[in-house]
């Protein structure tokens, strides 16, 4: 008799083939039992799950393939959309590029020819100096003159550089000045000029203005603050304290200056037109007499743009 | 009494970019409208690199460059390819035709004009590229034909040759016959996505004429220089020229 749990391995025929197994584990497993006639019908089934096994394996395969292919044609689709897309913008930068540039030069353009007709109102006025014969009268022909190339060189400073909308207000200053210095005669090393200013950029609407505020504060120093032969020194300086806000200083070390008059009938056209600008722009202006003259406008400005390096 | 003429229509096939098979489908589709009793006249518009003779074995005397030269009568320099097809050879190996100029256009179209009377289809075969001629002939044209593969290079070409006409010479119709497709689905992939930029980008809708399967017999035929549509008339490609022929009406 055999022992129920022993382990026998016998030789099971199955139709032609012969394998060799452990007859214990085939009747534990459940396949067959150990008898040849229904190991034929387990084999079978073996052999027809490998077989549904294989089919889904291909079936998902080819699903799978199907998928990427799509997945791919629309990947596809959508890069030479991209590509198209990217097209599309270079052309259309390329062609805001070539308006901007255009209208560029057109500003310049017209900068230039505002700059051409202040320069002719300016030498009418001078031309007309000589059918003067009043001193006082030419003397007021210059100041219009200067008042007048005080706002060419703004347009001149505007086609000149490469930003058309900001000019450089430190040196626009320096230009005006020179003027100024060249328009009344002034020797340099008798009357010394110090400009500080900051990296200060300023649009038209507020240039033209602060421009000519400047124009008349130097002017009056240079024809009233210093005696025909004494020595001195004329102060610039513009800075912005705080965001929104420029401060502009012209202080001189002269004779000093008498009280303005407080009727604005009464006051020179220079001091009027600073009072005018000052209030137009929403300023204070505080005048300082205790050591020469010292002018002193605070004004509202829109904020300084970083300047690009 | 004047007679009246019965007005050919002028099909301008083009591609932007080359190789895409426009002289092996300008021929083919000529002959399949041909067996619809239509009289065609193929005009090979390839005025530098001209080969629709080559296709057809043609042995060609005169050509569009001598009559344009010379001012001879066009008809001499038609040759009768079949029964019902004609063809008005163009130069090769000549540069400076590859550009035409005002004068040449005009006398151009002329000569198409007065030739093409007696046909019912005038088929005008362009060279690749964007050069003037092709343009012209574009704008000559009553319908084009784009050709163009499922390849991304002959798409970009075609996109840009399409913004090109619409954006700078008022055309706005266009028909697409895809060539090299292997299968529906690519062919309908092609033209959906060619469709979706034109619509986004250009604000045009292009119609889709039809495809033309990957065909070996296809690759066979030119070199044996023999339209694939005679040599082999059951295959997929000579099938499908015969479909888009019968759909010559649709041409928008």
């Amino acid at each position: 008799m055999i022992s129920r749990n022993a382990i026998h391995t016998r030789t099971i025929t199955c139709g032609c083939c012969r394998y060799g197994v452990s007859a214990a584990f085939l009747k534990r497993s459940g396949f067959c039992n150990v008898r040849g006639k229904s190991m034929h019908g387990s084999f079978f089934f073996v052999v027809l799950w490998i077989v549904v096994l294989l089919v889904a394996i291909v079936l998902g395969y080819l699903q799978q393939n199907r998928m990427v292919k799509r997945k791919t044609a629309e990947l596809r689709r959508e890069l030479f959309e991209r590509q198209m897309a990217e097209k599309e913008l270079l052309a259309s930068d390329q062609k805001l590029r070539q308006s901007l540039a255009e209208k560029e030069s057109l500003l310049k353009e017209i900068h230039h020819r505002v700059k051409n007709n202040l320069q002719i109102v300016s030498s009418l006025l001078y031309l007309q100096e000589d059918y003067m014969t009043d001193p006082k009268g030419v003397d007021i022909l210059r100041e219009s003159q200067n008042r007048v190339k005080s706002m060419a060189l703004i347009h001149e400073q505007l086609y000149g550089t490469a930003d058309l909308a900001k000019i450089d207000f430190g040196r626009y200053i320096e230009g005006l000045t020179a003027n100024l210095f060249d328009a009344y005669g002034i020797d340099p090393d008798r009357i010394r000029l110090n400009v500080r200013t900051g990296d200060i950029a300023l649009g038209v609407d507020m240039a033209v203005p602060c421009g000519l505020i400047i124009n008349e504060l130097v002017s009056n120093a240079l024809k009233h603050a210093f005696l025909p032969d004494a020595s001195g020194t004329i102060d610039i300086a513009i800075q912005t304290p705080d965001t929104g806000r420029i401060e502009m200083v012209v202080a001189d070390d002269g004779i000093g200056l008498t009280e303005p008059p407080a009727d604005a009938e009464k006051k020179s056209l220079g001091l009027r037109l600073i009072d005018t600008l000052t209030a137009q722009l929403d300023g204070t202006l505080v005048i300082n007499t205790e050591k020469g003259t010292r002018f002193s406008i605070t004004l509202n400005a829109p904020e300084q743009p970083e300047k690009e390096s | 009494m004047a007679l009246s003429k019965k007005t050919p229509r002028i099909l301008c096939v083009t591609s932007g970019k080359g190789g895409v098979g426009k002289t092996s489908f300008t021929v083919n589709f000529a002959i399949a409208l041909t067996r619809n009793d239509s009289r065609v006249l193929v005009v090979d518009g390839d005025m530098g690199l001209a080969n629709v003779d080559v296709l057809l074995r043609l042995s060609v005397k005169n050509n569009i460059r001598d009559i344009l030269e010379s001012g001879a009568d066009p008809r001499q320099a038609l040759i009768f390819a079949r029964p019902n097809l004609a063809v008005l050879p163009g130069s090769s190996g000549v540069p400076e035709m590859v550009s035409l100029g005002d004068k040449q256009q005009s006398k151009l179209a002329g000569f198409i004009k007065n030739i093409s009377s007696s046909f019912d289809y005038v088929i005008i075969d362009t060279a690749a590229g964007i050069g003037s001629s092709v343009l012209w002939y574009n704008r000559f044209s009553d319908h084009n034909i784009f050709i163009l593969s499922p390849d991304p290079t002959s798409m970009t070409d075609a996109y840009a040759l399409i913004k090109l006409l619409s954006r700078d010479h008022g055309i706005n119709r266009f028909n697409l016959v895809l060539n090299f497709v292997r299968g529906v689905r690519e062919g309908n992939h092609t033209v959906d996505t060619i469709k979706r930029v034109t619509q986004r980008f250009l604000n045009l809708e292009l119609a889709h004429l039809g495809s033309i399967p990957e065909d070996n017999a296809v690759r066979k035929a030119v070199l044996d220089q023999v339209p694939f549509i005679e040599q082999t008339p059951g295959s997929k490609a000579a099938r499908a020229v015969h479909d888009l022929a019968e759909r010559v009406h649709t041409l928008i």
